[in-house]
């Protein structure tokens, strides 16, 4: 049996001046994969915020190995790194000069030096599919697709145990989607990667509907 | 610290102060804002400070919710604050004055996000445009004004939404939480010039959704008319009221 890396406990966030957003336990244990879905507006961006220790709960509880992330800084401090969000938004996740450099930000905050960091994100871009030549370039010349890539080469640099992904396959071509999504079936399977997949694609919906669970929002509340 | 910027935005409520006139709202603003530098000291400030827990009161926007807005300015003002004393002696004249000014500086934030919760982007252009007609004359294009200032007002809780939006894109990449003391300083500085070139891109995004829906200065009209009501009425009584209080109290 697994162990189980995230859970949730009464789960509720409300953003300022507007309605309180409920969700139900979940519950994610190393090496599995589950599918969050739900209609838009339903709160799965907000979810994965939540899941990846960005907003605090307005109650409820985030667990990472049972113990709660938010009871003080410490524990707070020691969840960063643990669980990675890819952004529904790749621009939003980019701010550095050059693709590299964005992508070496995380391995640099990780206390690795220059050189070691440079080979993390090298590694990293080469694992998520970005061609060389755009390794220098400034992010916000990039492509819609081409930028979801480089900002998940920015999360698999820092090697988390949870990968969580809102909506990767959105800004995707069939090609790179397929080739995305066999990236996380190897990593799930050689890494031990926990995966939270955001998704309304039907297609991606019955592909892990046998292996992994499906976890609704905003249905049957 | 990024999520609390208040001015600039719009709270949809159905309150007195959201159904006034906006022209007339912007007049009474101005004249408020006029009154406030005009109060040298407690006794003169105190009547703007009544009438703005008045306003408030009827508005139906929370209290919680306007004074959230001023955590950034406390700094602003307590650095100013001390860097008065630091320059002059310390007397209870001096003290009166310091806190006159931060009082000021307080008020003008207070009301300036009281306006602007409660009144939208729009009307706060048409009620600039429609005020600066007479300087035509001069050759000004009061709607382009205008357009201007309501983009620039706009721009305020865009500017703080980009700032949270690249805190949290460096926090999903165990920024300023893991990182030795050095480097978080260099990750918050590294927040600044990103913030300005994410700004920028907006900018430009938002003249290409004006243009590709037909903005242009000369000929827009408008969805609603600007009317006049009898709650307008009462406001001005108020504000007729509040001028003569003033000036009662400038010469006491
Ligand atoms: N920054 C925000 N401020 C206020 N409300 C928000 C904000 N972000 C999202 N919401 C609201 O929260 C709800 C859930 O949004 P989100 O999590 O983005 O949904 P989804 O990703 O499922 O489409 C929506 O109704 C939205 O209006
Ligand atoms: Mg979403």
């Amino acid at each position: 049996m697994s162990k189980v890396l995230l859970s949730t406990r009464d789960l509720s966030f409300s953003y300022p001046d507007s309605s309180t957003l409920f969700f139900k336990d979940f519950e994610i244990s190393e090496g599995s994969v589950i599918c969050v879905t739900g209609p838009m507006g339903s709160g799965k961006t907000t979810f994965a915020k939540l899941l990846s220790g960005l907003e605090k709960p307005t109650s409820g509880k985030v667990l990472y190995k049972g113990e709660d992330i938010w009871v003080n800084r410490s524990s707070r401090r020691s969840f960063a790194g643990k669980a990675a969000l890819l952004f529904q938004f790749s621009a939003d996740q980019l701010f550095e000069k050059t693709v590299l450099a964005d992508v070496m930000f995380g391995p640099l905050n990780m206390a690795l030096d220059e050189k070691e960091a440079e080979k993390a994100a090298e590694e990293a871009l080469r694992l998520a599919g970005v061609e060389e030549k755009l390794w220098r370039m400034d992010p916000f010349m990039l492509s819609g697709g081409q930028k979801k890539l480089v900002s998940l080469a920015g999360v698999l640099a820092i090697k988390p145990e949870v990968l969580i992904l809102d909506e990767v396959t959105s800004a995707l071509d069939s090609e790179t989607e397929e080739r995305v999504l066999s990236l996380l079936d190897s990593l799930r399977k050689e890494k031990n990667m926990a995966i939270v997949l955001i998704t309304h694609d039907k297609e991606v919906l019955n592909r892990y509907a046998s292996d992994g669970g499906i976890y609704e929002i905003g249905n049957d509340k | 610290m990024f999520k609390d910027v208040t001015l600039g935005r719009y709270i949809e409520k159905e309150g007195p102060l959201h159904l006034m006139n906006p022209l007339l709202k912007l007049c009474a603003l101005l004249l408020i804002l006029v009154s406030l530098f005009l109060s040298k000291n407690l006794t003169s400030l105190s009547l703007p400070l009544a009438f703005f827990c008045f306003s408030l009161a009827i508005s139906k926007i929370k209290l919680s919710y306007v004074f959230r807005g001023l955590g950034a300015y406390f700094f602003i003002i307590t650095v100013f604050t001390l860097v008065r004393f630091a320059l002059y002696h310390f007397t209870l004249s001096a003290a009166e004055q310091a806190v006159c000014i931060a009082l000021r500086l307080i008020l003008v934030v207070l009301y300036s996000s009281l306006f602007s919760c409660t009144t939208i982007a729009d009307d706060v252009a048409r009620s600039i445009e429609i005020l600066l007609r007479p300087f035509r004359v001069f050759g000004v294009n009061s709607r382009y004004v205008s357009l201007v200032l309501s983009v620039a007002l706009r721009f305020i809780p865009v500017l703080s939404d980009q700032a949270l939006k690249l805190h949290q894109a460096q926090l999903s990449r165990c920024g300023l939480t893991y990182a030795r003391s050095k480097r978080r300083l260099k990750a918050f500085l590294s927040v600044l010039v990103p913030l300005f070139a994410a700004t920028y891109r907006r900018a430009i995004e938002l003249a290409l959704a004006m243009d590709s829906r037909c903005f242009s200065s000369s000929s827009s009209t408008h969805l609603y008319n600007l009317s006049f009501s009898s709650r307008d009425r009462g406001a001005v009584v108020a504000l007729v009221l509040y001028c003569g209080v003033f000036t009662l109290l400038r010469f006491i």
